[in-house]
């Protein structure tokens, strides 16, 4: 196990070690206690500036379980050849449960949670014909596109 | 007279791209730019996208410095297209619409006339010489300085600098779209007539511009952008009467010269549910948020976060 | 048209019909191992799973505080706006596409967060551009800056790092040559399995043993002292 946390740590772990790893609930404390070992010898060994040992793991951890579960669109890697990596955007599994929360990423909005709950998750059909065309119409390079505007403008 | 200019200004062109590169590795697109605006030529090319592939007859002229290019699809419905630099005119299926475009066009002018946009946000770099449609191209890459954008691959001809192969690839390297030609042929001499001759003017179907479009109704901005994506400008604005009644809808163009974004403003009618999140069709990445009563939509063949961030930028 | 000597904007200096600029070709360039691991730990958490985002934290919290203190000076502060980051960033995991490397994503959350700190406070935070960003965060060294330095934290950081490098030197040679390959040369497992002519396992395995080495002789160190140093 301990191994298998140094190798975490270098990401030189497989993706089938990586759910063993994960699998083990109760040691998962220990195994980011270590992290946070090699993390500081690393710092010292990289000649970085060492800071102090700190709890924050457990106060962002404490913080993150009062939140609701996030599900998501899954990026998906090909786990037998990292040598290529492809990506399927899925809609939002289905759930009763399920709260979508958007955050923007380089440029925050803070978005009230409870109001982006009133909303549905786009789906390819919620985005109207003549939203696409207007775009395509204004702006496409490609012949395609641009003749489609002509197929379908009002 | 006018052959004679025209011969001195590809004489300067060739003559000038020895030293340009040599100085200035960005001057090729210059170059390159002009070149699709100032050749005559005629040939097919080859455009696909995701989800569609199609050829395309093109013959391009340019008249006493008026520009004009007639291009007709080969595959599919009939379609035609025609431009006298000022309108757009597509034919397709019996319908003929009017489109009035502002500073950028079709596969292969593709580049902008002012490219110190591309030099903020692109790397350049030189790549292979390859033949293409029976000319040997150079191969000119650029590629994403961030996240932001996606890197174009354009192949222009060696001799005039005229775009002939453009391959748009994602940051794996995926390609989103391309367009190249299978046959061309330059200095042709072609007369106004021929670009007219195909569309009947006196029957017209569709114009958009009549009835539409309430174009750059500049007083009536009552939104603020926030910071967006790095590289990108406003370049256009057009405003669109929603279902005829007396309400408008927005359509903001963001540019970084290549790379396009329409940032789309809509007020949500009674009994529509908002929507928010971000997918993809085909090329094209589409992201929606609600505010306020408005439905924001970006739209635009880049990442993702791109459309993300840029449908976040709204605020009023 | 002979070869031409083009200087690109990059400022490297090639003939373009000879030289082939590796993006010029459409290959697919192997995945780094880093992103995978990544990856497949957001792909986790997007599926409700929140240890595996505990993962991430503990990866990148100690990166990210870094960057942050380039900004802020306040410990508590730094921590609040670090915490802040990875609470917006584990509302927006659902979100995440994969487009960008995790930690790139995660950085650009914790800037605007330290921004949007600075100006509540007040303060107008410098602006910055992706350059500068890059720049900070490669800004990292002993000799030129602290987090925040008392007598007492600059004594404890000596120590430790006095205990790791003796610890080290104490090591059998194969231990001391495969961490020192991995930490300080920057080298993956495979590289060092074919510089030290043993297998991949056996690297794994040395790496792990220095590292358990030199943490048994830092535990009195840091089990001593429960508070900030």
């Amino acid at each position: 196990m301990n191994e298998k946390i140094s190798s975490l740590f270098d990401s030189e772990i497989s993706n089938k070690e990586v759910d063993t790893l994960l699998s083990k609930k109760n040691k998962l404390a220990h195994a980011r206690s270590a992290m946070s070992d090699y993390q500081l010898i690393s710092d010292v060994l990289k000649k970085k500036e060492i800071l102090p040992k700190n709890n924050l793991t457990d106060k962002i951890m404490s913080a993150i379980d009062k939140e609701p579960t996030q599900l998501g669109s899954v990026a998906k890697v090909n786990s037998q050849n990292t040598a290529t990596v492809s990506f399927d955007f899925w809609p939002v599994l289905a759930s009763a449960a399920v709260l979508v929360i958007i955050a923007s990423t380089a440029f925050n909005i803070e978005v009230n949670s409870n109001a982006s709950s009133q909303y549905q998750i786009l789906a390819k059909e919620d985005i109207p014909q003549e939203i696409i065309s207007a775009h395509h119409a204004a702006t496409a390079n490609n012949m395609n596109h641009f003749v489609q505007v002509g197929d379908s403008a009002k | 007279m006018n052959l004679i200019k025209k011969l001195l200004t590809l004489f300067f062109i060739v003559f000038s791209f020895s030293s340009t590169a040599m100085e200035d590795p960005w001057g090729i697109l210059d170059l390159s730019a002009k070149a699709s605006h100032e050749l005559n030529y005629e040939g097919v090319f080859h455009s696909q996208t995701s989800s569609e592939s199609n050829s395309t007859h093109v013959i391009h002229a340019n008249i006493a410095n008026e520009e004009y290019s007639l291009l007709k699809m080969l595959d599919g419905a009939p379609s035609e297209v025609f431009s006298d630099g000022k309108m757009v005119y597509v034919k397709s299926q019996n319908r003929l619409t009017i489109k009035k475009r502002k500073n950028q066009f079709l596969f292969p002018s593709i580049l902008p006339s002012d490219i110190s946009n591309l030099k903020e946000n692109y790397h350049l770099f030189f790549g292979e010489k390859k033949r293409i449609a029976d000319r040997m191209a150079q191969l000119i890459v650029l590629t994403s300085k961030d996240d932001f954008r996606f890197n174009y691959h354009i192949w222009i001809d060696d001799k005039n600098f005229l775009p002939l192969k453009l391959i748009v690839t994602n940051n794996k390297n995926q390609t989103i779209e391309q367009s190249t030609f299978t046959t061309i042929a330059f200095n042709k001499v072609f007369k106004k007539d021929i670009f007219q001759k195909n569309i009947d003017l006196s029957n017209l179907y569709e114009n958009e511009n009549r009835n539409k479009f309430v174009e750059n109704y500049v007083s009536n901005k009552f939104w603020n952008l926030k910071k967006l994506p790095a590289g990108f400008k406003e370049v256009d604005l057009i405003s669109r009467r929603v279902g005829g009644l007396n309400i408008l809808d927005y359509q903001l163009i963001f540019s970084d010269g290549l790379a396009y974004v329409s940032l789309f403003i809509r007020p949500i009618t009674r009994g529509t549910e908002p929507k928010e999140g971000v997918v993809t069709i085909g090329s094209t990445n589409v992201s929606a948020r609600y505010h306020d009563g408005y439905q924001i939509m970006s739209v635009g063949m880049v990442p993702a976060e791109t459309v993300d961030t840029f449908s976040g930028a709204i605020e009023f | 048209m002979q070869p031409l000597k083009v200087v690109t904007s990059n400022s490297s200096v090639y003939n373009s019909s000879n030289d082939k600029p590796e993006k010029s070709k459409m290959e697919i360039k192997p995945v780094n191992p880093d992103r995978a691991l990544d990856q497949k730990l957001v792909e986790k958490a997007q599926k409700g799973d929140k240890q595996a985002f505990s993962i991430l934290v503990e990866k990148y919290q100690l990166k990210l505080y870094r960057l942050i203190s380039r900004m802020v000076r306040d410990q508590s502060e730094i921590e609040d706006i670090v915490q802040d980051s990875f609470i917006k960033a584990y509302r927006a995991i659902g979100n995440f596409r994969g487009d960008s490397a995790f930690y790139t994503w995660l950085y650009r959350i914790g800037i605007n967060t330290a921004k949007n700190h600075l100006v509540s406070l007040g303060k107008r935070p410098k602006a910055m551009d992706s350059n500068e960003i890059e720049e900070m965060e490669n800004y990292e060294t002993m000799s030129e800056l602290r987090v925040s330095e008392t007598p007492e934290s600059s004594m404890m950081s000596n120590q430790i790092a006095d205990t790791v490098n003796g610890a080290i030197q104490n090591l059998p040679d194969e231990l001391r040559e495969a961490i020192s390959l991995r930490e300080i040369d920057g080298l993956c497992y495979e590289e060092i399995s074919e510089l030290m002519d043993c297998p991949i396992g056996t690297v794994r395995s040395r790496i792990f043993r220095a590292r358990e080495t030199i943490a048994e002789k830092l535990k009195p160190l840091i089990e001593t002292s429960n508070k900030r140093w």
